[in-house]
């Protein structure tokens, strides 16, 4: 068969050609996957992404009594006076906004908007750094991306997985689904007196480059600082082993209260090879807070330290009665007190008898007596 | 007068009043429900359970200490591996050539039968020389070497050796931004890519599975093994005296081996520095007791789960794929096979890769099963209209190096090429049914296309710098 062969599709032409033509009609019209389909969703989609960040932009301004007008939309939006006022005429339209003489303001119905919007990117921000592992400093951005994206159900859901956290990861307070908002006591670490134990609450996202020095310095929310004197160099700070000065403009974007004072920290990570402690706390969030809990690693959990890699790392530990490898980052987040020498657990040819169990070995070999 | 008072309530109060409660718990709260829950199951089971003096001691302990010793560990966990695979090949190949006689018998029969019957010739051709020879190949190719890698595979899970070597190899992942685990879809991999896509769900952060996902395909799986071994005798073994023939062409896969290994610690880094962003997340590793495996339930798991799921998925992919072939050859355009025309389009990009174009249009044909590359070359190479084997090294070499020009540079770039082109649409399936995304899957079909010719690329044309 050779389909060189010209007589093979003579006569044709016509029928070819008719195929084809509809072909590309049905690519462009095709109701939701043709070509204007996809056009007419991207341009819906740029309108929620220019409204919800217009919401976002007035409601932090009014809540810091600042005067939201045409120009400073257009400054954080990046568009033109045009374009925005045509945005502005939208939304007020819509019922989310209305002119107060020359400066905007948000309508009931465009507060709970708002609300939703910030419930959106701080629950995101939860989920990026507890569930994805995203450093702190690239979490804001990467939400900021995101945000526009999601359903209300979608979101529901993400508040559902995440058990409904009260704060983002910068310590900002999460909206509620009916837009509530708690308030919160923190005060600035500018106005906190010397020498006593800080908590930190809260740490501001933006601007960036001010957030990610923040959090270099190992300065994240619920840490505990002492302020050693202040000057108008800035501040000395003292965290757990370390001392440091920050800047009087970064200190401005920390927030604190009332903490305890810090006792030395001991963690897993210190334990030597064949050494036993005590879990003390976890200091650590979302996944990995669930999966050590699962793994029976909860506060009263009697450890030892058995063996490292062949690479020196990670770090097998015992844990009722299971052999568990750690990465030495997970370790320094369990911390552990050492346990005196009477609580050491018998560990050489132990009699039959009870001893730490874990669930799975109850259906195993062993014997099961009722009680 | 009206009865009783009552006070209507509104959902709204009721939810807002939930919230309230909720946030007055406390984060502390969901801690003290756990502990209460072990200390609950800590005093049941003290009080039920008898253990019957099996504790972490004696021999687990020792053993743990020499395979996570740095001196002994690494080098038993290598050879123990370069062993697998030897059992596998070695294994694999009588009962490949017993399978691929009874099945080829069959469709010789089957097409005299055809003939006999008065059936046209290219229905006859189309089915059996086509599409069920396709099949029959894979399925020769593919199924011994699984069936005896997936179960060694297993008896190594159930023994608790797997988890010391994950456990072993995780320093060398987290420094490149990936999880432990990894270690061991890396090694299921070798298996089968498939396989190894699936053998990533015990990995449970999101980002640290899709590196391992679309990085899984760069080590080679058996249905590659047999292009890299029959390249490393016929280009690299020749080369040397007969006596130490066996040991370079062996050297050679290991070598690609190798560099499939560090290809993949090197992608994991570029991934998880750019798309895949983050910090290496909570890694947990149980290790757990060392135990007589149950060989029923290890012949049931790599059997049904791994061989059965795998050859199903591969079979309904070569099957289609026998046919395209034997089309290819057999529809002519201007007295020549359309497989020609492809591969004459495709030879100035050939070229360029210190490939040619029949190699690449055999890869493009055997994106269902990469077992198909060869024969689908020499088929084009012989302008023979089915899929053909030539078992005698040497005649293979008067065909390649002789008529055709093959070099140590095709030969090289054909294996750096086999080791890292786009993973095969079994595989690309898979990930896509893990992933659940079209963007991710693209990804991990394209990416390594895309390294494959850059890699190749810059060999080919450093080594022609060079040589002139």
């Amino acid at each position: 068969m050779d389909l060189w062969d010209m007589e093979l599709w003579n006569g044709h032409g016509l029928g070819i050609g008719a195929v084809g033509l509809s072909l590309l009609v049905l690519a462009l019209a095709w109701p939701r996957y043709g070509v204007w389909a996809y056009l007419r969703r991207l341009r819906r989609q740029a309108r929620r992404i220019q409204q919800e960040d217009a919401l976002k932009h007035i409601y932090n301004y009014q809540s810091r009594h600042l005067p939201v007008t045409l120009a400073s939309l257009a400054g954080t939006l990046r568009m033109g006076r045009g374009r925005v006022a045509r945005l502005v005429a939208e939304m007020v339209d819509a019922g989310l906004l209305r002119f107060e003489g020359d400066t905007l303001a948000l309508t009931s119905r465009g507060q709970a908007a708002a609300l939703q919007v910030l419930r959106v990117h701080r629950l995101l921000e939860r989920y990026l750094a507890d569930e994805m592992g995203m450093p702190l400093g690239a979490i804001h951005q990467e939400a900021e991306r995101q945000e526009h994206h999601l359903t209300p159900e979608q979101v529901e859901a993400l508040a559902r997985e995440l058990a409904h956290p009260h704060y983002d990861p910068h310590g900002d307070p999460i909206p509620t689904a009916q837009g509530q908002i708690p308030a919160q006591e923190a005060t600035s670490l500018l106005a906190w007196p010397l020498h006593r134990p800080a908590r930190i609450l809260h740490i501001e996202d933006e601007p960036r480059t001010i957030c990610t020095q923040i959090l270099a310095e190992g300065l994240l929310p619920g840490t505990t600082v002492e302020v050693l004197e202040a000057d108008e160099r800035g501040l000395h700070l003292r965290l757990d082993d370390q001392e440091f000065w920050i800047a009087p403009v970064v200190a401005a974007h920390i927030h604190v209260g009332p903490g305890h004072p810090g006792r030395r920290r001991k963690t897993l990570a210190n334990l030597q090879q064949g050494e036993w402690g005590r879990v003390v706390e976890l200091d650590c969030q979302g996944l990995a807070r669930r999966r050590f809990m699962d793994l029976g690693l909860v506060p009263g959990t009697r450890v030892k330290a058995v063996m490292h890699a062949a690479f020196g790392e990670p770090t097998a530990y015992l844990v009722r009665g299971t052999l568990l490898a750690l990465r030495r980052e997970q370790a320094q987040r369990i911390l552990v007190e050492s346990l005196s020498p009477e609580e050491i657990p018998e560990e050489r040819h132990a009699p039959p008898g009870p001893g730490p169990m874990d669930p799975e070995e109850i259906s195993g070999e062993h014997q099961v007596h009722p009680a | 007068m009206s009865g009783p008072t009552t006070t209507s309530i509104r959902p709204e109060e009721i939810l807002r009043d939930a919230e309230n409660l909720r946030r007055s718990l406390g984060p502390s709260f969901r801690d003290a429900v756990v502990e209460a829950i072990y200390a609950d199951a800590e005093r049941i089971a003290r009080r039920t359970v008898r253990r019957a003096g099996e504790r972490y001691d004696g021999f687990d302990q020792w053993l743990d200490r020499v395979l996570t010793s740095p001196i002994t560990g690494l080098p038993i966990m290598g050879l123990g591996l370069a062993l697998v695979f030897w059992v596998t090949i070695v294994g694999a190949n009588y009962p490949s050539e017993l399978i691929a006689t009874v099945l080829f018998w069959v469709e010789a029969q089957a097409s005299a039968l055809f003939d006999m019957l008065g059936v046209p010739g290219w229905i006859t051709g189309f089915l059996w020389h086509g599409v069920y020879r396709g099949l029959a190949w894979v399925v020769a190719v593919m199924l011994p070497p699984m069936a005896i890698f997936f179960p060694i595979f297993t008896l190594l899970e159930d023994l608790g050796f797997l988890p010391r070597f994950a456990f072993n190899m995780d320093r060398l992942f987290k420094k490149v931004g990936a999880h432990g685990k990894q270690a061991l879809s890396m090694s299921m991999g070798f298996g089968c890519n498939a396989a190894g896509v699936v053998a990533t769900r015990i990995i449970d952060s999101p980002r640290e599975r899709l590196i391992a996902i679309l990085t899984n395909n760069f080590v080679p799986c058996n249905g590659r093994f047999p292009t890299l071994i029959m390249l490393a005798l016929v280009f690299f073994a020749a080369e040397f005296p007969p006596a130490y023939a066996s040991f370079v062409a062996a050297g050679a896969v290991v070598a690609v081996v190798v560099v499939g290994i560090v290809t993949t610690l090197v992608v994991s880094a570029l991934l998880s520095r750019t798309v895949l962003k983050g910090e290496a997340s909570v890694f947990t590793l149980e290790l757990p007791p060392y135990r007589r495996p149950n060989v029923m339930q290890v012949l049931y798991t790599s059997f049904i789960d791994r061989t059965i799921f795998v050859l199903r998925r591969a079979v309904l992919m070569a099957a289609p794929a026998g046919g395209v072939i034997w089309l290819l050859s057999n529809l002519h355009l201007g007295g020549q096979s359309l497989a020609l025309w492809i591969a004459d389009f495709l030879d100035p990009l050939g070229n360029a890769i210190g490939l040619d174009g029949v190699i690449l249009l055999a890869y493009i044909i055997a994106i269902p099963a990469n077992e198909i590359v060869v024969p689908t070359i020499l088929m084009t190479y012989t302008n023979a209209g089915q899929m053909i084997e030539i078992s005698g090294l040497d005649e293979l070499r008067a065909l390649l190096v002789g008529q055709q020009g093959w070099t140590l540079l095709t030969a090289a770039n054909l294996m750096l090429f086999s080791l890292l082109h786009n993973p095969c649409s079994t595989t690309i399936w898979t990930i896509w049914s893990e992933t659940r995304s079209k963007k991710w899957t693209a990804m991990g079909a394209l990416m390594p296309l895309g390294i494959a010719f850059l890699v190749t690329f810059v060999v080919a044309q450093g080594v022609r710098l060079l040589g002139s």
